[in-house]
């Protein structure tokens, strides 16, 4: 079975938060190869934006094939917003003991999200119709 | 008594707070991935003509032991560098920037070390940096 194939987009290798999260994902499918299953049937494009570190990214996900581009590129299917340590801990969140295809939403990094959410100070939008590669997404991005 | 960074006394002194930090000691109790070391890269026009590391031996929320050392040669051993310019180190002891915020924007640099643990571990990671800023220091320059 193959690996990812993950790439940072010309002029993403300078950009921390790109390579930071080029990293993770590769990082993470190697050590839980099963997440592979959900990487090679994401399609489309999820910005990232760390509001508190002027920094945005791309993720292009393209069936198996991710492109990771410093600032928006193209139009984002999915953008999230929020502080740096909101959009880490997004890769924190445990899987749910039961239903692991779902994040544990009981968890105290959960609750942590859901009161920066209430607060606006994590914002998500377009996850309604693109529920699917957002629950992908929370899987490759988990550590967990 | 201000401490100067980096130094092998401002190094103890940072052993000594990560230890008084009751958050760290929390946050980490399930730390037992071996050495994070702190690198201050060279800054020539403050004085500091090669780059300094300190070694902090971290287990289960203390740390063991420090080492202040300019022979970069330690590192191999060391599972974890973080890295940083002089100014970036000195913002983030100075209480001026989020070491997580850093690490986004480029300013703190994981140069080694598996990135999902230390993401496992972000808390705990962040309060061993914080505890820097419970340490009188007195900055080059």
């Amino acid at each position: 079975m193959s690996g990812p194939l993950i790439e940072l987009y010309p002029g993403a290798e300078q950009h921390a938060f790109a390579a930071m999260m080029a990293e993770l994902i590769r990082s993470n499918i190697e050590d839980r190869p099963e997440k592979l299953r959900d990487f090679r049937t994401m399609r489309g494009r999820v910005a990232l934006v760390a509001e508190d570190a002027g920094a945005t990214i791309t993720l292009h996900f393209q069936a198996g094939k991710l492109s990771v581009h410093p600032g928006l590129h193209g139009v984002p299917d999915v953008v999230v917003r929020g502080s740096s340590e909101s959009l880490i801990d997004l890769s924190r969140i445990p899987n749910h003991p039961r239903l692991p295809f779902l994040p544990d939403f009981r968890s105290s990094v959960a609750e942590k999200l859901g009161r920066a959410l209430f607060e606006r100070k994590l914002r998500i939008s377009g996850l309604a119709s693109h529920l699917a590669l957002g629950l992908k997404l929370s899987r490759v991005l988990s550590i967990y | 008594m201000a401490l100067l960074f980096p130094s092998a006394a401002w190094a103890s002194a940072y052993r000594d707070a990560i230890n008084e930090n009751a958050l760290y000691a929390k946050t980490a109790a399930s730390w037992d991935q071996g050495a994070i070391a702190l690198v201050c890269k060279a800054a020539p026009a403050l004085g500091l003509e090669a780059a300094q590391a300190i070694v902090l031996d971290l287990q289960h929320g203390k740390c063991r032991a420090v080492e202040y050392t300019g022979d970069l040669a330690v590192l191999e051993a060391t599972p974890f560098i973080i890295e940083a310019e002089y100014a970036q180190w000195k913002a983030v002891i100075g209480g001026e920037l989020d070491p997580i915020r850093a690490m986004l924007a480029g300013q703190l640099r994981l140069a080694k070390g598996h990135l999902p643990t230390i993401i496992r571990d972000v808390e705990g990671s962040k309060q061993l940096v914080l505890s820097a800023r419970d340490i009188e220091t007195e900055f080059l320059g």
